[in-house]
């Protein structure tokens, strides 16, 4: 029997008025199916994201500052790095912190020890593998015993009802990335689908680096908890493109590639209210970029 | 023919409408229970003082997850049980605890408003939900690495339940098994998947309420002698493709499809269960274990390695579970990865780059240097399936996992044909065995009656783990 074309599937879930124009790229049979399975969780996260925000999460912390929150946070971006954690798992986690926020109050003293403790729940969550519990603790110079981490651990699962499926930035940056580019990679791709695959430019690589970075530091910034994650992944990715843009101008050497990738398909019209969102936290990004150049100067 | 009559009689009588329209609302009624968390949950023994934060109560963002809007009587001060039940959106057959009612009575009317989400939780605490009291145990089903499993019942409902006791004691924290577990299952609201009642935690464990079925598709294998009715088997494989359309259209895929993880109630309902390997399908590209399904249910695609898989590795899974209930013995049931493989290969023919687009790239598989099989007939190995049958068989072993056929699709392929179109549109919530025209037959090998599976003693459902 011959499997159904993607329209009349796409019909048949009630989803039409929801989905973006077909990606250009999507030729092959094999890539439409891809395709229709990345597109089906880009609908099922993009509903589900407004259960899961965590909105001024800060509002009723006595101890606890936006800066205490945006350290913290930044640091909690190095030791995914150290540990080679995704970066799905450290979005997760700064979610879970701050949905408990919104329900306990937490001592300055204590709130390492509630990101590790988050991190760790992420990571149990969406990793294959989790960090040890002994790890975490010296990251944290011992400061807590392995009994209050995992106190603590209970804590937040029973606190946040065991809520963990929150869609998350790393979904929808990778998502629209993929989607942009018309196929998808990542640090394995298997025989079994190389064929399928061809190796991304290096400008489609800078663009991904560029607005993964930008993420980074919209995740750290408590001015950005009030926006979907993914309305800032998709700003990050055009002030991600912007920025190449300005640089390509500056190297001429670079225009070919830099030009092609650029040429992306723009997105769905907005409705009005979602324009002047998106105006504000493109706004909002450009002044997170500006006082942070060094970070997004660096060379990998 | 008396004989066949009768029994289909008494199937009628022990799935009769009413009771299955109360079964449902109870079902929804459950599902939509809160964990009410204590201060008590922080031990007393924590080093850190400061480690005891105190609940802050979100009231202007509470919101009661029901609609449900209570309209006091101005000539009856007392509640009545029906109107306490409705405006919690409980269970109709629940037993109020007298000292509830008793408190609910001396307080002043409440203001014509729903509840709030922390209020909600608190009187389902003082009913005794997320209490260990609320549950007596029976006895103990089985045993696990991270978990024992026993039988229960609520007090509150007389229901049974399975009381399923995670230890908190392994060194690395709450086991990744049980998060995943409750986190995916409490969103799944099916009635071929398994209900998560209740949640409750204390010093030493988290104890998961799950729904009690009292048997499980390997149990009812052998119950009656490996030698199912053939009309069964398509009821069965219908519950199971439908428990797991509902999954895989949320993306959740369940990664350990086996007979011992569904579960079967005396009325023919088949659920499934075990949702400690299950995964939330996120980012497009995310890589995830190779090491998951058990080795006899494993697709090919990921006994080679492969960590790029999606939807499809559940349904390879479905077709050697159809194999097996056709047959009554498991399809590939090899000892190891290469000698799974190559059991497969045997059966289904090696794979070749029209059988399977890639493969000659595939260096896991170029290392076996596997024999050049060509596939066998199915139909030789599978007699009692008819044509149709054996197409779906087909479709669901192929090596392509793009070509695979999925759940949705499987449950409109022709095999079901003799099922009717009524079964296609029941509710999500609603048994097929709702439908009149729905009912098990008895099963050749049958020893006993199906409505007493003999009882095994303790460790009957020791396959759980």
């Amino acid at each position: 029997m011959s499997s159904p074309s993607p329209s009349s599937t796409l019909s048949d879930s009630g989803f039409e008025d929801e989905l973006l124009c077909s990606p250009v790229r999507c030729a092959s049979d094999s890539q439409v199916c891809d395709y229709e399975d990345s597109e089906t969780c880009f609908i099922i996260q993009r509903l589900n994201q407004q259960q899961f925000l965590a909105l001024n999460c800060l509002s009723r912390q006595p101890q606890i500052t936006a800066e205490a929150r945006s350290k913290l946070v930044s640091w909690l971006i190095a030791v995914r790095r150290q540990l080679s954690l995704s970066f799905e798992s450290c979005c997760l986690a700064v979610n879970i912190m701050d949905r408990f926020l919104i329900t306990t109050s937490v001592a300055a003293d204590c709130f390492q020890l509630l990101g590790v403790t988050s991190l760790l729940i992420a990571t149990k969550q969406v990793e294959v593998y989790s960090p040890r519990i002994t790890q975490l603790l010296s990251l944290c110079c011992n400061s807590f015993s392995r009994e209050q981490l995992c106190n603590l651990e209970c804590l937040i699962l029973l606190r946040l009802n065991f809520r963990l499926a929150a869609p998350t930035l790393a979904f929808f940056l990778d998502y629209f990335t993929s989607r942009f580019t018309g196929h998808q990679t990542g640090e394995f791709i298997s025989a079994q689908n190389a064929h399928l695959h061809k190796e991304p430019s290096s400008a489609e690589n800078k663009w991904r680096w560029l607005a993964c970075k930008v993420c980074e530091l919209s995740l750290a910034d408590y001015t950005f908890n009030k926006y979907m994650p993914s309305v800032i992944a998709q700003c990050a990715l055009k002030l991600a493109k912007d920025l190449l843009k300005t640089q390509s101008v500056q190297n001429s050497e670079d225009n070919t590639g830099a030009s092609k990738m650029l040429c992306c398909e723009e997105e769905a019209p907005l409705t009005c209210e979602n324009q002047l969102l998106f105006q504000q936290c493109m706004e909002d990004l450009k002044l997170l970029v500006s006082l942070n150049q060094e970070a997004v100067q660096d060379t990998r | 023919m008396n004989k066949m009559k009768n029994f289909k009689r008494r199937f009628s009588l022990s799935v009769p409408r009413t009771e299955t329209i109360e079964e449902n609302e109870f079902t929804e009624q459950i599902n939509q229970l809160n964990i009410r968390c204590n201060d008590g949950v922080v031990p007393n023994s924590l080093g850190l003082h400061s480690l005891q934060p105190s609940p802050v109560a979100p009231d202007s963002q509470a919101q009661s997850p029901t609609q449900l809007q209570y309209r006091n009587k101005v000539q009856h001060r007392r509640f009545s049980m029906e109107d306490v039940t409705k405006r919690m959106s409980l269970p109709m057959d629940i037993r109020l605890p007298p000292e509830f009612l008793k408190k609910l009575q001396m307080e002043s009317p409440p203001p014509c408003k729903p509840l709030s989400r922390m209020s909600r939780r608190a009187s389902l605490s003082d009913i005794g939900f997320g209490k260990l009291e609320t549950y007596v145990k029976l006895g103990k089903l089985g045993e696990g690495t991270y978990a024992t499993v026993f039988k229960g019942r609520s007090k509150l409902t007389e229901n049974l339940v399975a009381l399923k006791e995670i230890r908190l004691e392994h060194e690395e924290g709450a086991p990744c098994t049980a998060i995943r577990e409750v986190s995916l299952l409490k969103n799944l609201k099916h009635a071929n998947i398994v209900t998560l009642h209740d949640i409750i935690h204390t010093d030493r464990c988290l104890t998961l309420v799950f729904e009690y079925l009292d048997s499980d598709l390997k149990q009812y294998l052998d119950n009656c002698g490996n030698l199912m009715s053939m009309h069964n088997v398509k009821i069965f494989m219908f519950q199971l493709l439908r428990g797991l359309s509902y999954c895989h259209k949320r993306k959740i895929l369940h990664r350990d499809l086996k007979p011992q993880n569904l579960l079967i109630n005396d009325k023919g309902e088949l659920k499934l269960a075990d949702f400690g390997l299950a995964r939330a399908k996120s980012v497009p590209t995310k890589t995830y274990s190779n090491e998951v399904v058990t080795l006899w249910y494993r697709p090919p695609d990921v006994l080679l390695g492969s960590t790029e898989y999606s939807t499809p590795i559940d349904m390879w899974g479905v077709g050697c579970i159809l194999y097996e209930m056709a047959t009554g013995r498991p399809m590939f049931p090899g000892s190891t990865v290469k000698e799974e493989l190559h059991l497969i290969f045997r059966l289904m023919g090696t794979p070749t780059e029209e059988s399977w687009p890639g493969i000659t790239a595939n260096e896991e598989f170029k290392s076996y240097l596997f024999p050049q099989y060509r596939a066998q007939a199915l139909i030789n190995h599978v007699p009692r399936l008819d044509t149709e049958g054996i197409d779906l068989l087909t479709a669901l072993l192929l090596y392509d996992t793009k070509r695979r056929i999925s759940a949705e699709l499987s449950l409109r392929h022709s095999y079901f044909q003799t099922l009717g179109e009524n079964i296609l549109s029941i509710p999500d919530t609603s048994s097929v065995f709702s439908l009149r025209e729905i009912q098990l037959q008895k099963d050749p090998g049958h020893r006993s009656s199906v409505f007493q599976p003999p009882g095994r003693g303790k460790n009957r459902r020791q396959s759980i783990f």
